[in-house]
């Protein structure tokens, strides 16, 4: 059977269903015989980074993932353990496939091959999904656990702590999040608390590196000499589903420039007010939910005094890898600068290789707790 | 004392490379080769990926009579035939509005006063501090000429002042000997401070050429290994597969000692044969690989006649095509003695390297592009399986390639299966674009980026320039001495002059085969 074409130069072998018992000898056997495989005569070469091990708690969210996968081996290869575990169904079910991503690298000279396993389990069955991958994982390889779920990590209950144990680092993504405030506050109290040297990695915050990068040039105190000790205001927009990713931007502000949460009107609805208290005085931070529109982070207005008048400078998608900055109060113009777009299977490529300890997002995500605790109050 | 910068505490977690203050770009020859095929389109490349600062300008300068508009078309020409992406229409509007250009001569001071005033302007319309870059992609003839100038016209801040920065970007060559290098440092010295001037040699930004550092440092198995109690020989290869092509005129000068000898691979030299730097500070770093030039022993005299060869390609074939001799290259003279082929046998008397030979190669319309270092390990005693002197083990190797495919690879014995002890050499093989799989910025990209950072670590300096230049001019002024008329041929595609061959068969040793 010929490989299903994804692009030029990746392709995809078809599932092939088999005994969860007997996966590893059927990879083995992919690899023993590549042109059956493959149906071309290109030297065949299995690479492999990392264990990847993928949750799903539905078919529909791993069906995403199965699209993404091949532009993450082809970045990062991997072997992936693809999980779909529906724990709220009623019959026990298991399911195992082995399949492989090969891309061609270098003028067509090379075959490129990923291994990839997927596990569907329901029911009281999902609870054999850690001993199946205690088993396939590769020795001697970092492994990463992406929890591609809706649902933060610490929710996910024990089979989430098991299949944590296992790994190196472990990836989630706070946009989409339904409830905001639960999930943050779980999530943070579970990062505080974690004491193993494990890495966890949040993909909202990874998306936040282009701001952070923009506005710490923009407001560089050789740049604008003062800004940042007199900051007065910050008003940031985000499309539904993006409060947390907001919290983690108003968090890094709040950690690097010493501001601490001073209450305030903090009633839950589209528009939300912090009071905070910096080294110089107080400012207002709200948070404004958009109806429509990416589920992001959209624009970032800072306002800061200068000779006794407001300064206002704007960052805000203005299109798609575009990012538009203007001031208010101040002669300098209008200016729009490339922010690449950020597909989440780049993002967690990019995570994949990414083993150090981020200490700043861990002092982030506790200022982001604070502010959900007081909606909690 | 000079004002400590104000920290910005919003830059901590992120990388200091990719946080350049505003600045603007202003290329010397901005209508030529080097700012179409490379400086324009790593400077586009980086806005793609928004790592320029968010207030930047590019200003072109030279003879050439172009405007702002046609400054743009010449840029987004180069970009589309020589970047490695393709115009983005969406950001090109973007892009194309911080190009500007200005004629004038390198020699005329009004020119340089409305330079000056042309940069005011522009950077007070986009927001930039007076921040300034000056890259002199110009024949270093002129060097002198334009940074007088600059500091006439009032361009040039003090290194360690409050206010904006100046920072000067020379290409190689510095100079053409060890008293022209002098020259040049001299006059850049009288106007600006070491720590303004940054002398790029491409080399040196490429990725692999920066792995070397850390396959050394960064694993424990290498380093105990890497001295002359373990170590045989060192073999540092560059070989390029073109001819001199349109570069004659610069070649005929030049020739591949100075061409590729006295920077880049007496960098990649340093890199590979350095002491661990106590610290990644640039010139902690600087201050290692100089430790390694200053280690060389000089060849001059009878030494470079026994441990130099050079040479000339004749005609002969690439890749299945005929294609003339040197001498009958379109610009060369018919008695040229420049040389196309250089290979040296050199030592560093420390007590790392002790009687270790390295040998280095390099030359055009050799079979392949291909460069690497290749540490080549001592025989195991001849024992228990090396008792067979006909039948010698083949010695364990580990090659890093820098390109064509940059990556490493070990060689070493394994038994064939089977009853019988047969024992055959393996490579195991690392190849970067395999397992990484994404494309490497361009050197000058990461370069660029540097510069603007303030990052000088990969950038030579004074020192370690004249250091280079005063070993390489005692072969110079060997081969001068020597009043030879004729050199050795190799035929064009193939790896090698006889001559260096006897080189290192004379030390029971043979080249790579690439």
């Amino acid at each position: 059977m010929s490989p299903e074409a994804l692009s030029p130069r990746i392709a995809t072998y078809p599932p092939k269903p088999v005994d969860v018992a007997a996966i590893e000898q059927e990879l083995t056997l992919l690899w023993r015989h590549p042109r059956v495989v493959t149906g071309t005569k290109e030297p065949l070469t299995r690479v492999c980074m990392s264990n990847l091990v993928v949750f799903c708690s539905a078919r529909d969210q791993a069906n995403v993932v199965m699209g993404e996968i091949p532009s993450i081996v082809v970045q990062h290869p991997s072997r992936v353990l693809l999980l779909v575990g529906d724990a709220n169904s009623q019959t026990p079910l298991v399911e195992a496939y082995v399949s492989a991503h090969y891309h061609l690298f270098g003028e067509g000279e090379q075959q490129i091959y990923s291994e990839h396993v997927t596990i569907n389990a329901s029911g009281r069955a999902t609870r054999l999904l850690p001993s199946a991958v205690r088993s396939l994982l590769i020795g001697d390889l970092p492994t990463a656990l992406w929890w591609a779920t809706p649902q933060a990590p610490p929710l996910g209950g024990e089979l989430f702590q098991e299949l944590r144990a296992m790994a190196d680092q472990v990836i989630y993504d706070s946009l989409g999040w339904p409830d905001a405030v639960r999930s943050v506050v779980s999530t943070a109290n579970w990062v505080m608390g974690e004491r193993s040297g494990q890495v966890v990695a949040d993909l909202a915050w990874r998306r936040l590196k282009p701001w952070r990068r923009l506005i710490g040039q923009s407001l560089d105190p050789a740049v604008i000499p003062g800004a940042l000790e007199s900051v007065s205001e910050v008003v940031v927009e985000h499309g539904p589903h993006a409060l947390a990713q907001a919290w983690l931007l108003i968090g890094w502000l709040a950690c690097r420039l010493g501001w601490r949460p001073a209450g305030g009107k903090v009633a839950p609805g589209v528009e939300v007010t912090w009071g905070f208290q910096s080294p110089h005085g107080p400012l207002h931070v709200t948070i404004r939910r958009l109806s429509e529109g990416e589920p992001e982070v959209r624009s970032t207005s800072i306002t800061w005094n200068t000779g006794g008048r407001p300064v206002t400078i704007r960052f805000a998608v203005i299109g798609p890898g575009r990012l538009g900055v203007t001031t208010e109060g101040s002669p300098a113009p209008h200016r729009v600068l490339a922010a690449p777009e950020q597909p989440r299977a780049s993002l967690v490529a990019r995570q994949l290789p990414d083993l150090g300890r981020d200490t700043l997002f861990r002092d982030t995500l506790e200022v982001a707790r604070t502010m959900a605790e007081a909606l909690l109050r | 004392m000079a004002e400590a910068p104000q920290q910005n505490p919003l830059t901590v977690g992120l990388l200091k490379t990719l946080l350049p203050q505003p600045c603007s770009l202003v290329i010397f020859g901005g209508g030529g080769d080097l700012a179409r095929r490379k400086l324009v389109p790593a400077v586009y490349n980086l806005a793609l990926d928004g790592v320029l600062p968010a207030n930047f300008a590019v200003m072109g300068f030279a003879r050439n009579d172009l405007k702002d508009e046609s400054f743009r078309a010449f840029g987004r020409e180069g970009i589309q035939k020589f970047s490695r992406r393709p115009i983005d229409e969406a950001h090109w509007p973007d892009f194309e509005r911080s190009l500007f250009y200005l004629s004038g001569s390198f020699d005329d001071p009004s020119a340089y006063a409305t330079l000056r005033g042309r940069l005011e302007e522009i950077e007070a319309a986009i927001g930039i501090p007076g921040n300034r870059l000056f890259y002199l992609s110009i024949p270093p003839s002129l060097i002198a000429l334009c940074v007088e100038q600059l500091k006439a016209a009032g361009l040039v801040m003090p290194a360690d002042g409050p206010g904006p920065f100046t920072r000067i970007i020379v290409e190689k060559p510095v100079g053409r000997d060890l008293e022209s290098a002098r020259k040049v440092n001299e006059s850049l010295s009288g106007v600006f401070d070491e720590q303004q001037i940054f002398r790029i040699d491409h080399y040196l930004g490429k990725e692999t050429v920066q792995n070397i550092l850390v396959m050394r440092f960064a694993n424990s198995i290498f380093e105990p290994l890497w001295n002359q109690k373990y170590i045989d020989h060192v073999q540092i290869t560059v070989s390029e597969e073109e001819g001199v092509g349109t570069r004659a005129g610069y070649y005929e000068e030049a020739g591949a000692l100075r061409d590729m000898v006295q920077n880049h691979i007496l960098q990649v030299l340093c890199l590979t044969a350095m002491e661990p730097p106590w610290s990644l500070d640039a010139d902690v770093v600087r201050d290692a690989k100089l430790e390694v030039l200053r280690c060389l022993r000089p060849l001059t005299g009878k030494d470079v006649e026994a441990h130099v060869v050079r040479a000339q390609y004749a005609a002969g074939f690439h890749r299945g095509v005929e294609v003339p001799g040197y001498r009958r290259e379109e610009g060369v003279k018919s008695d040229s003695i420049t040389e196309t082929y250089v290979a040296i046998k050199l030592f560093l008397d420390n007590w790392r390297w002790a009687g270790v030979p390295f040998y280095l190669r390099t030359a055009k319309r050799m079979p392949k592009r291909a460069s690497e270092i290749a540490v080549q390990f001592k025989d195991v005693p001849q024992i228990l399986f090396n008792t067979d002197p006909d039948a010698a083990l083949e010695a364990s190797v580990l090659a890093l390639r820098l390109q064509p495919e940059e990556g490493l690879s070990l060689r070493f014995s394994t038994k064939l299966p089977g009853p019988k002890v047969r024992i055959y050499p393996v490579k195991m093989d690392f190849r970067y674009g395999t397992t990484f799989g994404e494309a490497s910025p361009e050197a000058y990209e990461r370069l660029l980026l540097d510069v603007m950072a303030g990052d000088a670590t990969l950038f030579m300096r004074r020192d370690a320039v004249e250091a280079s230049w005063a070993w390489v001019t005692n072969i110079l002024e060997a081969w001068q001495q020597s009043g030879t008329r004729w050199l050795p041929e190799y035929p064009a595609g193939t790896w090698s002059p006889l001559e260096a061959e006897k080189l290192i068969q004379a030390d029971n040793r043979k080249w790579r085969t690439l």
